[in-house]
């Protein structure tokens, strides 16, 4: 699976790194950082989890490598 | 939009504004409330607005008919780019005049009747103690937003409405997806998420009728004709799940922020249980959550201290700076737990937090009692809780009029 | 004193009972009701505070020297 954020989209709600802090993060201001575009198979619930409750729909995800 | 005349070099202040102190109003609210009780001030979209930051002149405009709340008008303004949105157009009670709005209004008036708080104040409690025993069993460092100031009200709204509260990490991070969107469409696309979510929930409703809360209550009074159709109680519902978890969450959350930053006055506190009641309003006084009592706009010309408001003219109520006139609020940027002790026990009830008029705050008693119990239960079980970041670092809501923290770190 | 709570005014907010308990309560539908339509005048100050508070101007308080305020008069502020 792949996964990307948009940045200018991101509101700080936070639950991204409360699902998985293994593969977000947030910088100094709040905003989301994507800590790898190709989590581990392991990671994929709590990934798809993240982009399901993301307030303002800022995670994009999708099967295969990095894209989108 | 009729946007008053301005003369060339006048510059208008630029709505809304960031607070420099999460618990006082942002430092231009306060150089215009210097200058009076009335002013001009400029929205996102370049229109023009009315301003009220004086306590009498807003009591007497939310007070007053020609004024209205009706969210559907074309000249109602949207005072944020999320207000666009549809889905806020019209929100349920809040963005409705009378009749509609009374009757709606009376529908759950029961539900959140000083009476019914207190009959369920012992759940609250014991909800409370729960969470905080969760916290010391997991150890600091913890975020208070989502293991207390959150769970709280979210919980409390869950069982008074009938939404399943296993359902909360959804409709919570819908709920910040709507209310702390920067754009409409970002709004809208939360919003139909919501709703989409609560429609599926009449409907099972409807089919298993007798259940519990108030959803399930109205929705055997819906009528296609008549005072409740199926899209006012979808209406009701989400104006009723928003405005029961988020405001109170973030005034629990800035409560503690203030109370730990002011530890003579916490400490006043403890030593005075007493005092609670006045001090939970001193605190809604101070730290006016949402930053707005009311936005209206005005169907008729309005005289009001020597200007006019003209019918169509778009007007803002400012609760952080009413709330600091110093005409009612004797050294109004204080924080003072003790400042109605001797008084009626409802003189602390005189701040704009709730707003004013027909409209005033729905849950107001409820979100006393949560506040109460929420406070006095967490400095009892963790009397030794402190910021887990120094309070310039905490990571505050910006950009928006409704205030908060995204999240509270705590030690003990 | 007389005191008056106008029932198609209010709007449940509860300041009434909380100032006065003496002079008011409410109903099961959440609305004001009166309990002391002519309370003594050690409750003047709390019946005041009612009138004061009541967002939507249900309340009354009315001397026996005064004339009745007309209803849907503009609010004094």
């Amino acid at each position: 699976m792949w996964v990307s954020a948009d940045r200018e989209r991101c509101i700080s709600g936070g639950r991204c790194m409360a699902a998985t802090s293994e593969v977000f993060d947030q910088d100094e201001d709040g905003i989301v950082v994507v800590l790898t575009s190709n989590p581990a198979p392991e990671q994929e619930d709590r990934v798809r989890k993240a982009a399901y409750l993301c307030p303002s729909r800022a995670i994009r995800i999708g099967d295969g490598p990095a894209g989108g | 939009m009729n946007a008053p005349p301005t003369t060339a070099n006048e510059e208008l202040f630029a709505y809304p504004q960031d607070r420099a102190c999460p618990w006082q109003p942002s430092p231009g609210y306060q150089d215009l409330g210097r200058r009076g009780p009335l002013h001009r001030v400029r929205l996102w979209d370049g229109r023009t607005i009315w301003m009220v930051t004086g306590h009498t002149q807003a009591r007497r405009l939310l007070a007053d008919p020609r004024m209205s709340a009706d969210r559907s008008r074309d000249d109602f303004p949207a005072v944020l780019p999320r207000l666009d949105a549809p889905i806020f157009k019209p929100i349920a009670i809040i963005g409705f005049d009378p009749p509609v709005h009374d009757v709606h209004r009376r529908l759950l008036a029961p539900d959140f009747s000083l009476k019914h708080v207190r009959a369920v104040r012992p759940q609250v409690e014991e909800l409370a103690r729960r969470l905080a025993a969760d916290m010391l069993r997991a150890g600091p460092p913890v975020d208070l937003v989502q293991a207390y100031a959150l769970p709280i009200p979210s919980m409390v709204i869950s069982e008074l409405l009938g939404v399943p509260y296993e359902d909360h990490e959804f409709f919570e991070a819908k709920t910040v997806g709507l209310l702390q969107a920067k754009s409409a469409e970002d709004a809208e696309r939360a919003g139909r998420e919501l709703w989409d979510y609560l429609d599926g929930l009449i409907t099972r409703k409807e089919r298993e009728p007798g259940g519990s809360g108030v959803l399930s209550r109205l929705a055997g009074q819906v009528t296609e004709d008549g005072d409740l159709t199926r899209e006012d109680l979808l209406r009701i519902a989400l104006a009723l799940l928003i405005g029961g978890h988020d405001t109170t969450s973030q005034m629990i959350a800035l409560g503690v922020v203030t109370l730990l930053e002011h530890p003579d006055q916490l400490a006043a506190l403890r030593a005075d249980p007493g005092a609670l009641p006045a001090a939970i309003d001193e605190l809604l006084r101070l730290v006016s959550i949402t930053d707005v009592s009311g936005v209206r706009v005005a169907t008729e010309d309005i005289e009001i201290d020597g200007e006019v408001i003209r019918a169509g003219e778009g007007v803002l109520v400012s609760s952080s700076m009413t709330n600091r006139d110093p005409a009612v609020f004797p050294r109004p940027y204080e924080f003072d737990v003790h400042r109605t002790v001797g008084d009626n026990a409802a003189s602390g009830r005189q701040h704009l937090t709730f707003g004013f008029g027909i409209h005033q705050c729905l849950g107001q008693n409820l979100a006393r009692m949560e506040l109460e119990v929420a406070f006095s239960v967490l400095f009892e079980e963790i009397p030794g809780l402190r910021l887990g970041t120094p309070l310039e670092a905490l990571p505050t809501r910006s950009g928006g009029t409704m205030q908060g923290v995204h999240t509270l770190p705590v030690e003990w | 004193m007389k005191v008056t709570a106008d029932r198609s005014r209010c709007m449940a907010a509860g300041h009434c009972a909380i100032s006065a308990p003496a002079v008011f309560d409410h109903g099961e539908d959440g609305l004001v009701v009166v309990l002391d339509a002519e309370p003594g005048e050690d409750q003047r100050r709390a019946v005041e505070v009612a009138e004061n508070l009541c967002p939507s101007r249900a309340i009354a308080l009315l001397d026996a020297s005064a004339a009745a305020p007309a209803q849907g008069a503009p609010p004094a502020g």
